[in-house]
């Protein structure tokens, strides 16, 4: 059972989501309601996952994402925001965060993206997919490979390495060493990072989701 | 002014949709029961609905 904290300022909705998530299975180890009480939180609980609010009262959730990979770099961060901006999902991806889910979206939405981050994946919310999908002026970085895009586009659409490999019939290795020579060629930070640069830079696309504007 | 004009009307859309995930996640919780749900929880999770409705309609109550 995924074991994590919740960080938000909206009290409501902190404990409302900790009802709401414990009832869908997952065991909420605690909340927390600004930075400094969530990185109090997860160095005692020492959860699998945290969800975190990106505005928070005494600082920034993508800072606090920074500090908690430092000291847990094990620790799965999902960054949840009412905010569809581009340079705070840059941001939030560069800080290292695996998943980026707008508070637009439903429960079920939300849970979906925890039990993907939770399996080892990684997740954004595809009312983001008009921003990562905007051309950027990144000409100079090299292409990918036939066998990178594919297994980048099947990692777009929240498969694990596990369940590529098993899709592609390579080893679970094979497909690290693909996405780790990605991050490489993209100049990543990590894999939801090289994610939103292969579909900003149109490298791979994702189907339209049912209900998309 | 008008930058002001911008934080506040963010600020009134993120509680909004904070309070409606709230009284949504609780409704459907309440709508797919299937009777494993005490009559306690049933009662504070309809609470937590009428709230977080409260909550709205106060937030707009309150909004220019």
């Amino acid at each position: 059972m995924t074991k994590l904290v919740v960080i938000d300022d909206h009290e409501a909705l902190r404990s409302g989501l900790e009802v709401l998530l414990s009832q869908a299975g997952l065991d909420v180890m605690g909340a927390a309601g600004n930075v400094a009480a969530g990185l109090d939180l997860i160095d005692h609980t020492e959860p699998d996952l945290a969800l975190v609010d990106i505005r928070l009262p005494d600082g920034s959730g993508i800072e606090l994402t920074r500090q908690l990979l430092q000291r847990h770099p094990d620790l799965a961060v999902v960054l949840y925001t009412g905010d569809a901006d581009a340079e705070l999902l840059y941001e939030g991806l560069d800080s290292g965060a695996r998943g980026y889910v707008l508070k637009a979206g439903s429960m079920d939405e939300l849970l979906s993206a925890i039990n993907q981050v939770a399996d080892g994946g990684s997740y954004v919310d595809p009312r983001l997919d008009r921003i990562l999908l905007s051309p950027r002026a990144t000409s100079h970085v090299p292409q990918l490979s036939p066998r990178e895009r594919e297994i980048m586009h099947l990692m777009a659409e929240g498969h694990t390495a596990e369940q590529i490999g098993d899709k592609i019939t390579v080893s679970i290795e094979t497909v690290r060493t693909h996405v780790r020579n990605v991050i490489r060629k993209l100049q990543a930070r990590n894999r939801v990072h090289a994610i939103a640069i292969a579909l900003e830079r149109g490298e791979i696309q994702l189907e339209p989701q049912p209900g998309d504007g | 002014m008008a930058d002001d004009a911008d934080a506040r009307l963010a600020k009134l859309v993120h509680d909004l949709r904070s309070s409606l995930t709230v009284a949504e996640g609780f409704a459907q919780l309440l709508a797919r029961d299937t009777g494993t749900l005490s009559p306690e929880q049933r009662a504070d999770f309809a609470g937590r609905v009428a709230a977080a409705m409260a909550d709205m309609r106060a937030l707009l109550d309150a909004a220019p």
